[in-house]
């Protein structure tokens, strides 16, 4: 069974008296344990793809299915409990809140779920994303690159099945992004989690283990 | 095209610029709303007092025609409006000539008519009407009859002069000796004999004087007097000199009465011939050898009626010089005095003068002028009704206070949503600067944003500001029972237009700067932190890896501390608005609260009758059909009372009231209100003498019991209960004995102040100066009914002693004795429920007596046969020099429907004043005036409420709405890492809770720091009278109101996808 699966998904944006089609009818299905690329050059739907992927969005039409349950006939409760656990989220600006250490950060999804994550679990995910010296710092302390590393921190606590990662590249350098896409693998690997990263860039895409083309909002390859 | 891009700019942002423009748009309209409202105030209070006291600035009266021209002469006189006093009439009273100035600027505003052109024509004042005894109607031709007084003297005086000059004639012809001698008499001694047996200067020759006519009865003057008159005819002016002589009536020993200077007084100790003289006739004589009393012109012509005038003379800033209460034509003046008067040839009147009143209209102040001219004319006087010195009141002060209160409120809201809007459009600016924009080029599109803004919402501001006076001037005219004018004051207006366009742009200074230092990269920085950390130190820091789990609410908190300076506004702003909503209901108890404590509790009647004696019990029904006459009238409650009785019972050496009274009371006063001479009564012994030595002194109300008021006083019993025939009869009657709270004071005598103390009477003596000596507080007003003591020294069924002295005569002296009543007590009334019943209610006596007319008749006698044959002048006269209280009074209250016609009512009940010669008191004025300032004030404070509050929550509003905008970013992020929308709403509707709270603390710590300042500045508010309930009810409006502006923009960000939320940023 594939751990996600979208049928027929449809996303329509309306502004007035304009009509924009940011999906149309796709029909995906993602294995577990697998690190997919989503690639597409800029407004073909790619974001709006892994948005809905994760829940962050609701399609206008379709479905989404995790582990078998369709999502969106859940309750938007049951949606965000399901959301809190069971996905990891990567943002390309970070998303860290600033007014919290970058400890707090990295907690911060197992708190709201009533939890205190398991100490070693922790330290290995810290220790994996050499962020140990930094737990007292405030995000606006930090450079992009550590900032981004606390995402990930933050996305893995909570040890979920799916990883989604909006470009997370996409304000570093290349350097700094290389070393990024590597410890997000490397991270996925270890944990065994299916990572779904959406980029324009190939040479990152290229790095993945399947690529998902989406070309105006269809799935081309 | 920088306008261009300002323009398209607001209309891409059709919702900013709707709340923006919503928000300045209702600042310009309460703006406006405040201006027209107290420049409406503050002109309808000018045309009230120039049209009720005239417009002129200053005045000189009882002048000649030298100071008339002098006064004309001066440069700043630009009117001057003459009358001259012809005279008085018996039915039209004072009547002067009226000038076209005068007409102008008296101001006088005719009931019907118009005022005289012609030489025959009169306007007369409305009420003179009631001197009539038929109708006066517009039209009707009336004779009108001047007198003018030529020479007058007191009657005794020409019979004393009289009899010094016959009698030594009368003795020497006829041989009578001694007839100077004491005479026998019983009625009124003349009146320099008694006024020296009051002050107790009568001497021993006084008592046995030689002048005889010291005792010559007085009874009927008029019988004394010869009247001779001459009739001569000018034209259409009849004129009758009348001259009035004293004829000497003494009764002779011959058995019958003579009219003679001649006849022979029937005296003890004369010795009278044996025969009459033959001279003794009938007592025909020469008047002119008689002593003249008084000598008048009468000057009649027939006028037409050809206007009422509204009352105007008891009004006017004159002091008491005489108004004209009617007016002709300065031609119809001549036809009077020069073509009438003048010509007589009766008499010489070549030395008769006419005098004038000037009313000046200057082009200076009134104060002004008053200043240049004051010194040269020395009785000239200033118009201070009209144009009082105090300008400024505590309106003007509010409008002042609510035009600032808008100022701040619309540079705060301006402030804020330009810098929300400034937040939002960063990437816009940024992408204006990318393609070449300079920052004064960003600033001129921000400028022309606000004169668009401006252009937009002024002339619909004031449109709808204008409508809105108007209605507002409507609304208080229709329930405020006033008459309020629209007036415009241009400058104050523009001043507050000017201070509104001031206060936009002022708001939106500081977001405009921020726009300018927007980086390209398209974000406003955020500021730093205040304390910012030392990396150094935190580098080193041991972090806790199993720190304690971060609850929701931990996170939130978090983000409050973080946000402290918006936490602070939002909390600010939301005290602000509850403190002005309750305070407008603070400041509005406080203005009504003298509407209610002297109108409505009081039970304040629109006219009070005084008559110096009690009217007998078929008098009474006749007074009361002539007062329902009129269908105004709805209710007329009627006393007949007795005063001054000496009232005792066993217990009343306890009463420490009484006993704190007479510590702080002049010694000068004591005997008004204490028994303290006993034995100045002679049927007072031992066995009784503490029936007036240790008594209180009190008044008696009687009532008829089968009047409603009756009924009225028996519902209002504390205590007790009241057998109706018994009550009749006297066998019972009820007390009054008030409320009292005991004071701190131990204040003496010394520091009860003149001023206080002339300001007291008999009746109110003792409430005032308790109070004021902080001894003790009195009241009948049933608010405190649970919260004062009560007078525990008597009980219901207890003998009350009332011990009255007759006042009667033995003989020419009065034989000191008292009488004695006894009666039980039948119920005690402590304070009066709801309404209270007047005049109790205002003047709080202690104790009153109120029994049946029937109980007066036995405690006061006389009472019970009105004032006979007496005139009221005859009882006043009595009144003052013999028995003051011997005939009663009689009170009588009257209530008018408010809906019925005030003319004809007022009319109606002058009239029957003036039959039955009562002292009148019209409340109605008194209690306009109070309502009308009351509600003034009222919807001012209102209007200021309303005003700030609106204002306040509209930014509140959107201070939540922009700073929810500014949190989207991090709700989304909270969405994405699991935050539910219960969590979310829980935690707002929590929020808007906290932040009701606290502003309903802190709001109510404020209004007990306003109450404590009324405290210390020694104008305390009865608290305990506050109305509560509609505070509660309004503090619960206020608690739901902030919760809901607080949790209510949440709703529909939560609703979205976390997508969208965290997309929000940098839209």
């Amino acid at each position: 069974m594939s751990l996600l699966r979208l049928e027929n998904v449809s996303k329509t944006y309306i502004t007035g008296d304009l009509r924009v089609d940011a999906l149309k009818s796709v029909n995906l299905e993602i294995e577990e344990g697998y690190f997919y690329a989503i690639i597409g050059k800029s407004g073909s739907g790619k974001s709006t793809l892994l948005h809905i992927l994760g829940a962050l969005d609701r399609p206008t039409e379709g479905k989404l299915f995790l582990e078998g349950e369709s999502v969106f006939e859940k309750t938007d409760k049951e949606i965000t409990i399901l959301r809190r656990r069971r996905i990891g989220f990567v943002f390309q600006s970070y998303n860290l809140l600033p007014e919290h250490t970058v400890l707090e950060n990295i907690l911060m999804p197992a708190h709201l779920d009533g939890k205190k994550p398991d100490e070693n679990r922790l330290k290995e995910i810290i220790s994996a994303l050499d962020i140990e010296d930094k737990l007292a710092y405030y995000p606006d302390e930090l450079s992009g690159g550590q900032r981004q590393r606390v995402a990930i921190a933050r996305a893995l606590i909570t040890n979920p099945a799916i990883i989604l990662a909006d470009e997370p590249t996409g304000n570093l350098d290349e350097k700094t992004g290389q070393e990024v896409i590597d410890l997000i693998k490397e991270s996925a690997q270890k944990f065994n989690q299916t990572i779904i990263l959406v980029t324009h860039d190939m040479d990152i895409a290229k790095q993945a283990d399947r690529i998902i083309q989406i070309v105006d909002g269809r799935i081309g390859n | 095209m920088l306008r261009k891009i300002a323009l398209s700019g607001m209309k891409g942002r059709k919702k900013d610029t709707f709340i923006l423009s919503f928000v300045v748009g209702l600042s310009f309209v309460f703006t406006i709303l405040a201006t027209i409202f107290h420049a409406s105030s503050e002109g309808t209070k000018l045309e009230q007092r120039t049209a009720m006291f005239g417009s002129w600035d200053a005045a000189y009266l009882n002048t000649n025609k030298e100071i008339v021209e002098k006064i004309r002469e001066k440069d700043e006189v630009e009117k001057l409006g003459v009358s001259r006093i012809l005279g008085n009439s018996p039915y039209l009273g004072v009547i002067g000539t009226i000038n076209d100035d005068l007409m102008d600027l008296g101001n006088f505003t005719m009931y019907e008519g118009r005022m005289p052109e012609k030489d025959n024509e009169i306007a007369l004042e409305l009420n003179r009407l009631s001197y009539f005894s038929s109708d006066i109607k517009v039209g009707d031709t009336i004779p009108v009859e001047i007198v003018i007084p030529i020479y007058e003297r007191e009657w005794y005086e020409a019979a004393r002069e009289q009899v010094i000059r016959v009698i030594p004639e009368i003795e020497e012809r006829f041989g009578f000796k001694n007839i100077l001698y004491q005479m026998n008499n019983f009625g009124i001694w003349a009146r320099e004999y008694y006024e020296k047996d009051r002050m107790g200067e009568l001497t021993a020759y006084d008592r046995y004087p030689t002048d005889w006519f010291s005792y010559i009865y007085y009874g009927f003057a008029n019988s004394y007097r010869r009247n001779v008159n001459s009739l001569e005819q000018f034209g259409d002016t009849k004129l009758v000199i009348k001259t009035s002589y004293v004829q000497m009536f003494i009764p002779d020993s011959y058995g019958g009465y003579r009219f003679s200077p001649y006849t022979i007084p029937d005296v003890e100790g004369t010795e009278l011939p044996e025969d009459p003289p033959e001279e003794l006739t009938d007592g025909s004589i020469d008047p002119k050898e008689l002593s003249m009393i008084s000598q008048k012109g009468h000057i009649t012509r027939n006028m037409v009626v050809t206007g009422i005038i509204q009352n105007y003379s008891n009004l006017w800033d004159v002091g008491d010089e005489p108004l004209p209460n009617a007016f002709v034509t300065e031609e119809a003046g001549k036809s009077f005095i020069e073509n009438g008067f003048l010509l007589t040839e009766e008499i010489d009147v070549s030395d008769f003068k006419t005098y004038d009143n000037v009313f000046i209209d200057s082009s200076i102040s009134s104060q002004d002028f008053y200043n240049k001219y004051g010194e040269e004319f020395e009785n000239l006087r200033r118009n201070t009704y009209a144009y009082p010195e105090t300008s400024g009141s505590t309106e003007s002060t509010l409008t002042y206070g609510i035009l600032a209160a808008i100022f701040i409120a619309t540079v705060f809201a301006v402030f804020q949503i330009y810098l929300t809007q400034t937040r939002r459009r960063t990437r816009r600016i940024a992408l204006l600067k990318s393609i070449g924009a300079v920052n004064s080029q960003i600033r001129s599109v921000l400028l022309w944003e606000v004169v668009y803004l401006l252009l937009f919402t002024l002339p619909i501001s004031l449109v709808i500001g204008f409508g809105l006076s108007k209605a507002v001037i409507l609304f208080v005219n229709k329930y405020g029972n006033t008459v309020l004018n629209l007036h415009i004051d241009y400058m104050l207006t523009l001043f507050g237009i000017g201070l509104g366009i001031l206060s936009v742009f002022l708001g939106m200074l500081a977001p405009m700067v921020m726009s300018m230092k927007v980086p390209l990269t398209g974000t406003i920085s955020t500021p730093p932190r205040k304390k910012p950390i030392i990396k150094g130190k935190l580098k080193t820091k041991p972090v806790n890896l199993n720190m304690k789990v971060q609850s929701f609410r931990r996170i939130s908190l978090r983000n409050l501390k973080y946000n402290k300076g918006k936490t602070l506004l939002t909390a600010s702003l939301y005290t602000i608005a509850t403190a002005v909503l309750l305070g407008s209901i603070f400041l509005s108890f406080i203005f009504f609260g003298d509407y209610i404590d002297n109108v409505i509790v009081k039970d304040k009647p629109s006219y009070g009758f005084e008559l110096n004696h009690a009217l007998t019990n078929r008098s009474i029904p006749k007074l009361l059909e002539a007062l329902y006459e009129n269908e105004g009238v709805t209710r007329v409650e009627l006393y007949k009372a007795g005063e001054h009785a000496y009232l005792w019972h066993e217990n009343i050496n306890d009463n420490e009231i009484y006993a704190s009274f007479r510590e702080i009371l002049p010694s000068k006063l004591i005997e008004e209100h204490f028994g303290i001479d006993d034995t100045k009564y002679v049927n007072l012994d031992d066995d009784n003498s503490h029936l007036v030595g240790d008594a209180i002194v009190t008044n008696i109300y009687t009532i008829d019991v089968e009047d409603p008021l009756y009924r009225r006083f028996e519902d209002s019993l504390s205590l007790g209960e009241m057998d109706k025939e018994k009550f009749k009869t006297g066998e019972e009657v009820i007390l009054l004995l008030p409320l009292y709270e005991k004071g701190e004071g131990e204040g003496s005598i010394d520091e009860i102040s003149e001023d206080i103390l002339v300001n007291t009477n008999q009746k109110n003596r003792m409430e005032v100066l308790l109070r004021n000596s902080n001894k003790y507080k009195l009241t009948y007003d049933f608010r405190y009914g649970d919260l004062y003591s009560k007078d525990e020294t008597l009980s219901v069924g207890d003998t009350i002693y009332l011990t009255i002295p007759t006042e009667d005569m033995a003989g020419e002296l009065p034989t000191n004795d008292v009488r004695f009543i006894e009666t039980k007590l039948a119920g005690i009334i402590y304070y009066f429920p709801e309404k209270g019943i007047w005049p109790f209610g205002d003047t709080v006596e202690n104790p009153v007596v109120i029994g049946s007319y029937n109980f007066l008749g036995k405690a006061y006698p006389a009472t019970i046969f009105g004032k006979g044959y007496l005139t009221i002048e005859d009882l006043d006269y009595l009144i003052a020099s013999l028995y003051p209280h011997k005939y009663g009074k009689t009170y009588a209250y009257i209530y008018v429907d408010k809906d019925a016609n005030e003319i004809d009512v007022d009319v109606s009940i002058k009239r029957v004043a003036r039959e039955y010669e009562v002292k009148l008191t019209n409340y109605i004025e008194e209690n306009k005036k109070i309502f009308g300032k009351s509600l003034n004030m009222t919807a001012i404070v209102t209007l200021l409420g309303i005003s700030v509050a609106i204002i306040t929550l509209i930014i509140l509003y959107n201070t939540t709405l922009s700073k929810l905008e500014q949190e989207r970013e991090r709700i989304g992020i909270l969405q994405a890492l699991g935050v539910t929308e219960g969590q979310f709403k829980g935690l707002y509707l929590l929020s808007g809770i906290g932040y009701g709270l606290l502003a309903l603390i802190i709001s109510h710590l404020l209004l007990g720091l306003a109450v404590l300042i009324t405290f210390i500045s020694g104008r305390p508010q009865p608290l305990y009278l506050y109305p509560w309930k509609l505070h509660v009810l309004a503090s619960i409006v206020v608690f739901i109101v902030i919760t809901m502006t607080y949790f209510m923009p949440l709703r529909k960000i939560i609703r979205n996808q976390p997508i969208d939320n965290i997309r929000n940023l940098g839209r």
